[in-house]
């Protein structure tokens, strides 16, 4: 605990002390740009990374004190969608990153796109839905210039989000990164499996995000339309991607939940049986675990309101 | 009784000066307004989506096709023999007809369904005859408006797993199809203008397209109806109480397929109705048990805790047991339930008495019914089974007739 504030408190000064994003400048449009203005652009690589507190959670790792009655667990799946992402500008504003078109991590289609972060590996316990490939990256272009920041949002594009996955292409094709009860997406899938004793009240411990309250079936010519979209907004004010990463913190994540669910002999009710059969957070409104941790992602449950979030940091690469 | 409620319009039926061949053919004709159907019926002969003879049964108007999807023979084929196709599930053991089986009018005669993993599903399989006509699917779900997304969840879902297709067995799955033969022959000519043929997207539209060709009204009612049968006395007042006053059934299923969230091309777009109908009231909170309160998982709104479709009626003697969550043995307790204005449970974790639960639908508010009102209202339901759809060949399962030939 002492060491990773140390490591926080170093990396905010190095932050403070490097504002400028160190990217190569590229010309765009080389060939194209004959006769017209040239606008100069830059590469970026916004880079995730999974932790818990200090430690890198993997597939193959036990994570260890997660939560209010600090537990052990093994990760199965985690997975989210990244849309909207901008630099913010030294000085105010901010730029919309670019992604370089369509590829098994990116997809765009007019003013949408989105990338797929991926940070589980296939291996250990994320064997039963994962995949081999990963993706730390969101990769794209903005204009030349000097960025101190990144925003964000953990989530897909309503234009993107309500389509058919056995149509679209890569990373959206996905079963397991479907939500088929409201024809959508899960933005975030994360995924924990019992690691300890006494046993789980449920085997795994589900984080599904993603849009609830929908109307609308765009398979059937209509309009998908979400009163609770559930699309946070991640605001990263110093954050410089060639020296430093994003990091999801579980600490932060699971800190207000006891990912083991609640014992047996706490006199709950059977009413409570259906909860127990499946513990953690699927959105749904009245769900007890959904609220803290919906909190540290910046949504207040039940509302369209965007908070500050706690479950991103910027750390050293 | 229906006190202080709004009066409709055309409350004929408490007077019995009607004979009850009438009350029919006029709900018929309030479920499918005349001019609609006039509309549509040459918008039908220019729909390339309608390539597809529908044999519709009397006072059934033709069904809306999505204009991704088209129907047509080989594609309702292939749909039809994917149906019954074990193979299709990730462990090979269950196919869609594994919960919707023919002779049981499509449902699986169980209270809920278990997935191809063992998973045990919280609702009761409901019946996909005539689902061409349903507006949303499941049980309760406004986002579920047409058959091909509906098929994501069986297919793909993993909470609970049903099908058990996922990211890791869905190549292999596929590869398990296109080494059949009979498959091999006729996704190519269906789908010319696939790349691949043989892909999801058109395993699920071909599924699609069989479910909406289940267009059936054989039962006695549809043939008396069209003047082809007639009912006995004891199922005429049966249907005189189900469509009047007295039994108020009509509100929920005044459809032509007994239901009140049918669809149909060119038809107006109404507001979604589920209903709580006081089947809990849990601690005498109003709650139902967790993990099947309809709507209310949707929508997180107090006011939609315990909302659910009201189904189509049609071979609903086949479809035991009832409700949602197929809580309900019989007919005649489910007709007991509703002229109670709600099911009481005295003992256990559901006790409650849901008669007096707050989000109950007002239209619920316990009918005067005699023991023989009762038996009469289920005479009459008996009326809307349909022939047996497994010895339909154009329903049964393509499988067991090849076993059958060898």
């Amino acid at each position: 605990m002492e060491s990773s504030k140390k490591i926080g408190a170093i990396v905010a000064s190095l932050a403070l002390g490097l504002l400028t994003i160190l990217a190569l400048p590229v010309a765009a449009d080389a060939q194209a740009g004959h006769g017209k203005k040239k606008t100069k652009t830059q590469k970026v690589a916004i880079g995730f990374k999974a932790l818990n507190g200090s430690t890198p959670v993997n597939c193959s790792q036990p994570i260890t004190g997660l939560g209010t009655t600090s537990r052990t667990a093994k990760l199965a799946d985690l997975r989210f969608y990244v849309s909207d992402v901008k630099l913010l500008r030294k000085g105010g504003g901010s730029v919309k990153v670019k992604l370089p078109g369509s590829s098994k991590w990116n997809y765009t289609k007019g003013n949408s796109a989105v990338t797929l972060i991926d940070l589980e590996n296939g291996a250990g316990a994320c064997v039963a839905e994962g995949t081999n490939a990963t993706n730390a990256f969101v990769r794209g272009k903005v204009p030349k210039g000097k960025y101190v920041g990144v925003r964000y949002s953990v989530s897909v594009p309503d234009a993107l989000s309500h389509t058919d996955l056995t149509a679209m292409p890569a990373p959206l094709n996905l079963t397991a990164m479907g939500w088929s009860w409201q024809y959508g997406r899960k933005f975030m899938k994360i995924e924990l499996s019992e690691g300890d004793t006494p046993a789980w009240a449920s085997k795994i411990y589900y984080l599904h995000v993603g849009s609830t309250d929908c109307t609308g079936d765009p398979a059937a010519g209509e309009k998908a339309k979400c009163a609770l979209p559930n699309r946070n907004q991640v605001t990263l004010k110093k954050f410089n991607p060639a020296r430093q990463r994003i990091a999801i913190d579980f600490k932060n994540l699971f800190g207000g939940v006891n990912i083991a669910g609640e014992s047996m002999d706490m006199g709950m009710g059977d009413d409570m049986s259906g909860m127990m059969d499946m513990g953690g957070c699927m959105s749904a409104t009245d769900s007890p675990d959904c609220e803290p941790l919906f909190k540290t992602l910046g949504l207040k449950l039940g509302t369209t309101k965007k908070t500050g979030q706690t479950a991103f940091r910027v750390v050293r690469k | 009784m229906g006190r202080g409620r709004k009066k409709e319009p055309g409350r004929f039926a408490a007077s019995r000066r009607f004979t009850s061949r009438a009350l029919a053919l006029a709900a018929a004709l309030l479920a499918v307004s005349a001019t609609a159907f006039g509309l549509q019926a040459s918008e039908a002969l220019k729909a390339p989506n309608n390539d597809w003879n529908w044999a519709l049964p009397q006072g059934f108007p033709q069904p809306r096709v999505p204009a991704s999807n088209p129907m047509n023979r080989g594609k309702v084929a292939i749909g039809h023999r994917l149906f019954y196709d074990t193979r299709l599930s990730g462990n090979g053991t269950q196919s869609c007809s594994s919960c919707h089986l023919p002779e049981l009018a499509f449902t699986d005669g169980k209270t809920t369904p278990v997935g191809s993993t063992g998973d045990v599903l919280p609702r009761n399989a409901p019946s996909v005859a005539n689902s061409a006509y349903h507006r949303t699917f499941t049980w309760a779900n406004p986002a579920l408006t047409s058959l091909e997304s509906q098929m994501n969840v069986p297919l793909f879902g993993t909470n609970p797993v049903e099908m058990g297709v996922s990211d890791k067995n869905r190549g292999k799955i596929l590869r398990r199809i296109k080494r059949d033969r009979w498959y091999k022959k006729r996704f190519p000519k269906v789908f010319r203008w696939s790349k691949k043929p043989v892909s999801w997207f058109n395993v699920v539209r071909s599924i699609s397209a069989f479910q909406r060709s289940i267009v059936t009204g054989t039962s006695k009612y549809n043939r008396f109806l069209g003047d082809k049968a007639n009912l006995a006395s004891d199922e005429r007042r049966g249907l005189s109480l189900f469509m009047g006053e007295e039994g108020e059934c009509h509100h929920c299923h005044g459809s032509f397929i007994f239901d009140d969230q049918s669809t149909y091309a060119g038809a107006p777009v109404e507001r979604l109705k589920f209903h709580n109908t006081g089947l809990y009231n849990v601690g005498g909170t109003g709650a139902y048990p967790t993990g099947n309160q309809g709507l209310y998982e949707i929508t997180g709104k107090k006011k939609d805790m315990g909302a659910f479709r009201a189904p189509s009626l049609l071979n609903v003697a086949r479809t035991a047991p009832y409700m949602h969550d197929g809580s309900v043995k019989t007919l005649m307790d489910v007709v007991d339930i509703y002229a109670r204005g709600g099911r009481i449970i005295t003992d256990g974790p559901y006790a409650g008495d849901g008669a007096k639960n707050p989000h109950k639908d007002p239209l619920i508010s316990g009918i005067n019914l005699s023991e023989q009102d009762r038996r009469d209202i289920v005479a009459f339901l008996k009326t809307l089974t349909e022939k047996d759809y497994s010895k339909d060949p154009r329903f049964s399962d393509p499988f067991k007739k090849k076993n059958k030939r060898k």
